[in-house]
């Protein structure tokens, strides 16, 4: 009789990249890598590939920062330009 | 350097006689703005950056935002919660069925 059990071979749950780091609106590095660095806006959620939790974090880091003087608003910051690639976006 | 301790004085201070306890207070660098920035008719460029951990009355935040807004040293005020660390059950994503999909209203 087989044993009713549950698929053992099911794949661990897809993770997205900020899963487990926690976002913060004065790590400008990390919330600059989610911007545009031509125009400064900030990518959709079909470009970088995030869960619902993180990106809506993400928005606020982004929209925080900007208010309060830490990240500038209509480019990217020339120092992280050079930052790795997270979002699938071609220019 | 003696103006901005002045100013943190001045600050901490007012913090204390509303009835705030002052946690921690920290530096997080003095650095070029991202943005030109126009204040009590100056454009400043370059600012440095105070973090103050406090707990208090919400009734402090509004006396507080004016008594920032009327000094004159301090360019841009802002009051956040304490941002509670939640991250570690962060489980992935979940797969969504296609008849969830369909019935999801766009917006």
């Amino acid at each position: 009789q087989p044993i009713q059990m549950e698929n053992p071979y099911k794949d661990p749950p897809k993770r997205c990249v900020l899963c487990g780091i926690n976002v913060d609106y004065k790590n400008v590095q990390l919330l600059s890598q989610f911007v545009s660095p031509y125009t400064g806006s900030i990518y959709g959620r079909h470009i970088t590939g995030l869960c619902h939790k993180k990106q809506k974090e993400i928005t606020k880091a982004i929209k925080r920062a900007h208010v309060f003087g830490f990240m500038p608003v209509m480019f990217k910051n020339p120092q992280f330009l050079t930052d790795p690639k997270l979002c699938n976006i071609k220019y | 350097k003696p103006e901005t301790a002045a100013v943190l004085k001045r600050t901490v201070e007012a913090l204390m006689e509303k009835g705030a306890v002052v946690r921690n207070l920290e530096n997080l660098g003095e650095r070029a703005l991202p943005y030109k920035i126009s204040k009590h008719k100056e454009r400043h460029k370059r600012g440095g950056y105070f973090l103050i951990d406090l707990e208090g009355p919400p009734s402090i935040v509004s006396l507080m935002m004016d008594h920032l807004g009327r000094d004159i040293d301090v360019i841009r005020r802002a009051f956040i919660k304490h941002p509670v660390a939640k991250a570690e059950e962060c489980s992935g994503i979940t797969p969504v069925s296609p008849e969830e999909k369909l019935s999801a209203k766009k917006n």
